[in-house]
């Protein structure tokens, strides 16, 4: 009986997958990567899953093929964890401001009482009225701030208004999201 | 005429490999470690805003590969590891290819030991890592 020769049908998408699938396992494993991972795991299995056909179609060698979907579902498996990880109500940063959102939640009813109560006793003024006062107080302000601003960008061309309100609004903004970290973080 | 066939996927699995290695190490040359100009960001740290275990391992890279082993310790300190891994990884590249190339008889045995090095090697080297990956998972 005659023993068939193996030919080299599949052997270039096993390569390609047994490489991307090799490298698909570090970066997997990389929080930082997990991405690429993800990307590289899928497309291993997709070469891997077509080489291992076209091999077996034309009764090529299956070993690489099989080595290169083997590595390429580890490493899509380890991305996948990590996206699921990053993506679900587990990632760290969601759960602290999950937490922090229910325990003001929690305690909510006192806090502002005894709030207006502690503020009274330190300022010797109502709450409710000093908060009016503020309100007007920085209704004036935002006029001032107005005019000048207005006075400030008279004389300016279009794209340099532009840009210094850009830029004014950006420090605004970051000023502002770094005291609401400060303000939770002290919570 | 089979053997030579898996013995030249082998070796061209090699190459592949040890010039992605090569630029990896390249990379870490490349980008400069105090001006952080490191093209690949974190996604991880883009999507949460935390930082994790492996925030910093470019720059702990570039430093490594510039002599400055404290600094790459401030940067990240399972750096040394994975950079080792990476580099032993090229030496072994380049080393099994050319022993295959030498020595065909010997091809089935250096496959083995080659899966087996690589795989105690990458379990030493990410650890730190797959422990990470648990204590996020429960």
């Amino acid at each position: 009986m005659a023993v068939q020769q193996k030919t080299n049908a599949g052997q270039g998408l096993g390569i390609a997958g047994l490489v991307l699938g090799i490298l698909a396992i570090p970066l997997g494993l990389i929080p930082c990567t997990f991405i690429a991972g993800l990307i590289f795991g899928a497309i291993g299995i997709i070469l891997g899953a077509v080489g291992f056909s076209q091999a077996r179609n034309a009764n090529g060698a299956t070993g690489i093929t099989t080595a290169a979907l083997s590595v390429s579902i580890v490493g899509f498996c380890f991305a996948l964890i990590w996206t699921m990880v990053v993506f679900s109500d587990k990632a760290p940063r969601w759960e602290k401001i999950r937490q922090k959102l229910e325990n003001i939640e929690s305690r909510s009813g006192d806090w502002e009482e005894d709030f207006e109560v502690e503020f009274e006793k330190e300022f010797g003024k109502d709450l409710e009225e000093t908060l009016e006062e503020l309100e007007d107080d920085l209704e004036d302000n935002m006029e001032n701030i107005e005019k000048d601003v207005d006075k400030a960008l008279k004389d300016l061309p279009d794209e340099e208004k532009a840009a210094k309100v850009g830029r004014a609004a950006g420090k605004a903004l970051r000023e502002f999201v770094d005291e609401l970290e400060d303000t939770t973080q002290h919570e | 005429m089979i053997d030579r066939g898996r013995s030249s996927s082998y070796i061209i699995v090699n190459i592949i490999l040890a010039v992605i290695l090569l630029l990896i190490l390249i990379y870490s040359g490349l980008f400069s470690i105090e001006k952080i100009n490191h093209p690949i960001h974190s996604a991880y740290s883009h999507i949460t805003g935390d930082d994790t275990v492996s925030t910093g391992l470019s720059r702990a890279f570039s430093a490594l590969i510039r002599g400055k082993f404290r600094q790459a310790d401030i940067y990240n300190s399972h750096a040394k590891g994975i950079f080792l891994f990476f580099l032993s990884q090229l030496v072994f590249r380049i080393a099994f290819s050319f022993i295959v190339q030498k020595k065909p008889a010997w091809k089935k045995r250096i496959i083995r030991f080659d899966i087996l090095q690589a795989v105690v090697l990458f379990l030493t080297a990410f650890f730190p890592f797959i422990l990470y990956l648990k204590d996020s998972i429960l």
